[in-house]
């Protein structure tokens, strides 16, 4: 057991971690970040490989009870309908994501205020911009400026191809008179910081061996480990350990690549372990100042988990789509109902993103996260030849509200290889998403017929159940100890030295792909923690 | 799986690849071919080494097991008497023959892994974008203030 201590422990090398690391470089404290899983090299993409499509299904699964590598810990889903994705490596689910890149809106801090639900978050937009510009910077966003669904700002790379499915799209929404703008994308439009620019591959998810997609393996740990920042891979934290006198995290017990339990010490101990990684950390963090688990006197660790419920509809067009090419999930998006219309029977709302179809392998299972393969004998060769290769499609966002009794806890049997408790995830969908998906299906039905569209597909199925990607909401900030579990700059209302960057302290989840965001806040909490250094712990 | 497959009569193996056929048929011009006749056969009985599975093994032994029945009912019966069998199968068969590289180019995708090379996508001049986007920009900003 080592002795040793840093100054700032970080628990997970992923987007929020590597971030909140960036922004405590200029202290010049001593940083150190454990990793789960192992550094990756493009070599080890499979997009490299002939049977690349191969691996969607195997080891580079987006579902870790897919994968079941040895770094991946098991996650029981069974009483949900959706199940959370990630990946386990230096990069963390950057390395696999698809890297759409929408910022949350204004309203989307402001929910209580404005639409009588949920919470207003701790911060606002106004506060995070300056954080979402320098993170744009930091990870090399492709976009349009002058989107009007957003406050003004501008993307620091020009917009990837839209191709000829987004212009077919744009062309329905132009027809309806409906918002709709080039997505904003983490991949290169053009070669920029020693990146080389997307290829349109459509290999996002495989790991991107061209380094066009911005994970932060390839962004912020670059730099990160030129200034001395220390990742260590293939270190599984089990418990983060607390002073029982002082009531301060001391540092956490991890098993090592060797097999073995070693003991870190820190000043500062960040989690950056998702959504659903952080609160089962904190659940398994049980001591006698905690007997419910750490930072959990509020009773709010593992609550309000949020996704993005996600659906699809496609229309069948009489020329090829061409949706093999080009990244997988981002050529352009509509926010047109993406804000409360008390007509509309629902509270809040949802984007409509545009979809490819990948490749026909994919395509054939179902689609991606979708595990529904079409039909076989002649009706699967009508679909293969008469609609694949002329599908459009548009996925459906749709925000998520908090609600106590969707929650992680943790499993009574399931555990890792290490023997540590898995996650186990209880999650329902509510009225208000139901009736946001149905009227989202209708809508993206008219755009895509207005769009040329000869037969639109897919209306009324489930929602996709292995695309749990965005998990949010089960360690959430406020400024109330009784109802939150980190303050309005991360800190735990309960262990004055511990920190919580990722996806869980959200209070609300918008309807946008959150990593924008994720980031955003990282640094945002970097910064306060830098302002507040001399008195961090008080 | 490679015990089925070394002891698989011809016969067998002729049962296997007319099941595979009514899984994926042939296109009516000929110019894509079935499952069966484009060799996915071998892959199925080798097995797929992380895909495969006791499901594919039942599976397999149950289509060549009545060399004389037509394919589709085969197949079909399959599918009504042990559904997890028969999607095992199904599965390995989709992920079998779309992973072929000369049916990967039927279909217009490169037959070969798509990095580094990547696809063609014709340019997006900055002035059809902004001709595209422009009704949008007209409406103006349309957030919400708070």
């Amino acid at each position: 057991m080592s002795e040793d201590v840093v100054d700032v422990l970080i628990v997970g090398a992923g987007a929020s971690g590597a971030a909140l690391a960036w922004s405590l470089l200029e202290t010049r404290m001593r940083i150190l970040c454990l990793e789960q899983g192992p550094r990756m090299h493009d070599r080890d993409f499979p997009s490299r490989q002939p049977d690349y499509e191969l691996a969607r299904y195997g080891a580079f699964s987006c579902d870790p009870n897919v994968r079941q590598l040895p770094q991946d810990y098991p996650i029981n889903a069974e009483d949900s309908p959706i199940t959370p994705v990630n990946f386990n490596a230096v990069g963390g689910s950057t390395i696999n994501y698809l890297a759409h890149w929408p910022r949350m809106h204004p309203s989307d801090f402001r929910v209580r205020s404005l639409d009588g639900v949920a919470d207003d978050w701790p911060v606002d937009y106004a506060m995070l911009a300056p954080f979402y510009e320098m993170n744009d910077r930091n990870m090399g966003i492709s976009g349009l400026a002058g989107n009007p669904a957003y406050p003004d700002y501008s993307p620091p790379l020009p917009p990837i191809p839209i191709g000829k499915l987004g212009q077919t799209l744009a062309n329905g929404f132009n027809a309806l008179g409906w918002h709709w703008w080039p997505s904003d994308v983490a991949i290169l439009s053009r070669d920029h910081d020693g990146r080389a620019a997307c290829v349109n591959a459509g290999t996002c998810d495989l790991g991107c061996a061209r380094g066009a997609k911005a994970s932060v393996d390839l962004t912020y740990w670059q730099m990160l480990e030129r200034a001395g920042v220390e990742v260590r891979p293939g270190c599984r934290v089990r418990e983060v350990e607390v002073d029982p006198k002082t009531g301060f995290a001391t540092g956490v017990l991890y098993h090592g690549p060797d097999g073995q339990v070693h003991r870190q010490r820190a000043e500062m101990v960040v989690l950056a372990c998702n959504g659903v990684g952080t609160p089962r950390l904190l659940l398994n963090s049980r001591s006698t100042l905690f007997p419910d688990g750490l930072a959990n006197r509020s009773g709010q660790v593992g609550r309000n988990l949020m996704f993005h419920p996600l659906t699809g509809v496609t229309g069948i067009f009489d020329e090829p789509m061409e949706g093999f090419k080009g990244p997988m999930a981002c050529a352009i998006l509509s926010q047109q109902f993406y804000e409360t219309d008390p007509d509309r029977g629902f509270v809040r709302g949802y984007g409509l993103h545009s979809g490819r179809h990948t490749t026909p392998m994919t395509y054939a299972l179902g689609g991606y996260g979708i595990d529904d393969p079409i039909p076989w004998g002649q009706a699967h060769r009508e679909r293969m030849d008469e609609m694949y290769p002329f599908s459009a499609g548009l996925t459906v966002v749709t925000e998520d509200l908090p609600r106590p009794e969707n929650r992680v806890t943790l499993d009574e049997t399931l555990t890792d290889s290490d023997g540590i408790p898995a996650p186990c995830i209880t999650y329902a969908l509510d009225d208000n998403t139901r009736a946001m998906i149905a009227h989202a299906e209708d809508r993206a039905e008219e755009v895509l017929l207005a769009a040329g569209a000869r037969r639109v597909v897919g209306k009324g199925r489930p929602v996709w159940r292995r695309a749990g990607w965005h998990q949010m909401g089960t360690a959430r900030m406020g400024r109330d100890p009784e109802r939150s579990v980190v303050n309005e700059w991360g800190r735990s209302h309960d262990v004055k030295n511990l920190f919580i960057v990722d996806g869980s302290i959200f209070v609300t989840a918008g309807a946008v792909n959150p990593t924008s965001t994720i980031q955003a806040l990282a640094l945002y909490i970097g910064d306060r923690i830098k302002a507040n250094l001399a008195n961090l712990f008080d | 799986m490679a015990q089925v497959d070394t002891a698989l009569s011809d016969q067998g193996r002729k049962m296997l690849d007319s099941v595979l056929d009514a899984l994926i048929p042939a296109s009516t011009d000929g110019r894509i071919p079935g499952a069966g006749a484009s060799g996915v056969g071998s892959a199925v009985v080798s097995g797929l080494s992380e895909h495969s599975s006791a499901d594919l093994d039942r599976a397999v032994a149950y289509v060549i097991a009545a060399a004389d029945a037509d394919p589709g009912a085969r197949a079909e019966a399959l599918e009504h008497s042990d559904p997890l069998a028969f999607e095992a199968l199904l599965r390995t068969v989709y992920m079998a023959y779309y992973s072929r590289p000369e049916i990967r180019a039927l279909f217009g995708l490169s037959p070969l892994p798509t990095q580094p090379e990547g696809y063609k996508v014709s340019p997006q001049p900055a002035e059809m974008l902004a001709e595209l986007a422009a009704p949008v920009r007209r409406r103006g900003p349309f957030y919400r203030e708070c």
